[in-house]
């Protein structure tokens, strides 16, 4: 759990401030939207300096992504951001949301936050007939008004698309798009039917299909690169590495921006906290493995069963366990437990 | 060094937790304070022994059954070191 270097000295937190949201999305990992159990401004800054406790012990710093449901319906966003930001050992700070209540003065807001370094927007379609039938009616139009926006008061916008069967064919208009309106940075993340998302589990791509999406989205990154545009686009994920086992994450004479592949975090380097203190190995790997309303982070870091088994790759299953590409994939733990109950089980996008 | 009564019980505070990970990496964790240290398998074998119900004489004995081949003298020392040094870490306390 030591340290060697900057990238390793990073720990990351995603934190669910609210469950409330003002959109029903189709593929949500969420089954509730109620404020039932969401925590005052009080409770938050308790949560806060537990986490800011434990990175100061680690000497690490932290990167914080604030989300929901939805970030911007919660009034105590600002105060938590500003407390946040007042930390040393907070590097930077990130807000994820659907992008539809973003106004003027939400963005001047985000600009005082001098840590917010990113607003990821959930994208799930290059136009409004696919995005919409996912997100609700009107949404393209007002998540893409967030960006212009956002990107207008010159923050940096990040794109999360998640891949689905209705979508899958967005991709190559969902890089015109990204290029067109000067997006930082470009992820796509499988759908994992979890939560609401269980509802819709034949939307998950094959093998097959998944296999054709990543090659189209490494091909069109590395021409985009090649041309000079600055999108980056997130491939450190696992299966990445099946694209092109020779640009691995670990090959440090390949460019970031050409890099593929990257072991799944749970139990090395990040947390999901829930609105009412909860904390989850991921937020697609739905197993509570304690509460920091009454839990140190330490206990739940060094004591959780599940952790210390996804820790121990050995553990693995399928042909996840005897894969060469372990120290840059191991596979998603979060969709192996959401299409099989065995979080240790193989990933069954796997194509390889 | 501490004076190291031959009946005396000792235990690990709640506060305190063993692991292994594998039979090839130990630590005892602080999961209130977040400290940890990281421990051999010697290490680990001899401070999960220390239950809170067991004299220090018994774990002795207990410590050179496991480990037929070493000096019994040398485990007595060794012991006598690790108790020491767990003690003023904390890590072990009197019952």
């Amino acid at each position: 759990m030591s340290s060697k270097n900057e990238e390793n000295n990073i720990f990351n937190f995603q934190w669910h401030i609210t469950e409330r949201c003002n959109l029903r999305c189709t593929h949500c990992y969420q089954e509730n939207y109620s404020s039932l159990n969401e925590m005052s401004f009080e409770k938050l800054r308790s949560i806060a300096d537990k986490l800011i406790q434990a990175l100061s012990k680690w000497n690490r710093k932290g990167k914080i992504a604030i989300t929901g449901g939805e970030p911007f319906v919660k009034r105590e966003l600002f105060p938590l951001l500003e407390y946040l930001n007042k930390s040393p050992q907070i590097a930077n700070l990130y807000i994820l949301t659907n992008g539809t209540l973003i106004d003027e003065k939400i963005c001047k807001e985000i600009r005082r936050i001098t840590k917010v370094s990113r607003v990821q927007i959930s994208l799930d379609g290059a136009c409004p007939q696919t995005h919409d039938a996912i997100r609700g009616r009107g949404t393209f139009k007002k998540a893409m008004e967030g960006i212009k926006l956002l990107t207008n008061h010159g923050i940096k916008v990040n794109l999360m698309f998640t891949l689905q069967k209705c979508n899958k064919e967005d991709i190559p208009a969902l890089f015109d798009l990204a290029i067109q309106n000067r997006i930082n940075s470009l992820l796509v993340e499988r759908f994992v039917p979890c939560g609401c998302g269980k509802e819709i589990e034949s939307e998950m791509l094959s093998s097959f299909e998944l296999q054709n999406a990543f090659q189209y989205i490494s091909d069109r990154a590395d021409l985009e690169y090649d041309k000079g545009n600055k999108l980056m686009v997130v491939k450190q994920r696992p299966l990445w590495i099946n694209v092109d086992a020779e640009r691995a994450k670990v090959n440090a004479k390949i460019p970031i921006h050409k890099q593929v592949g990257g072991i799944c975090s749970i139990g090395l380097d990040n947390l999901t906290i829930l609105h009412d203190g909860t904390v989850l190995p991921c937020r697609r790997l739905n197993i509570p493995i304690g509460n920091l309303e009454c839990d140190t982070l330490f206990r739940i870091w060094y004591t959780s069963e599940v952790l210390w088994k996804i820790r121990n790759k050995r553990n693995l299953k399928g042909k996840c366990n005897s894969c060469e590409f372990i120290p840059v994939c191991s596979g998603c733990r979060a969709m192996a437990y959401a299409c099989t109950r065995d979080y240790l089980g193989e990933d069954p996008q796997c194509w390889k | 060094m501490l004076e190291i009564e031959e009946t005396k019980v000792w235990r690990i505070p709640k506060k305190f937790v063993l692991h292994k990970l594998d039979e090839e990496m130990y630590w005892v964790f602080d999961v209130k304070e977040g400290d940890y240290l990281e421990l051999n398998s010697t290490c680990y074998f001899i401070l999960s022994c220390f239950d809170g119900e067991t004299p220090l004489f018994k774990i002795r004995e207990q410590v050179i059954s496991e480990y037929p081949e070493a000096d019994p003298q040398e485990v007595c020392n060794d012991l006598e070191e690790l108790v020491n040094k767990m003690v003023k870490e904390g890590v072990l306390e009197s019952v």
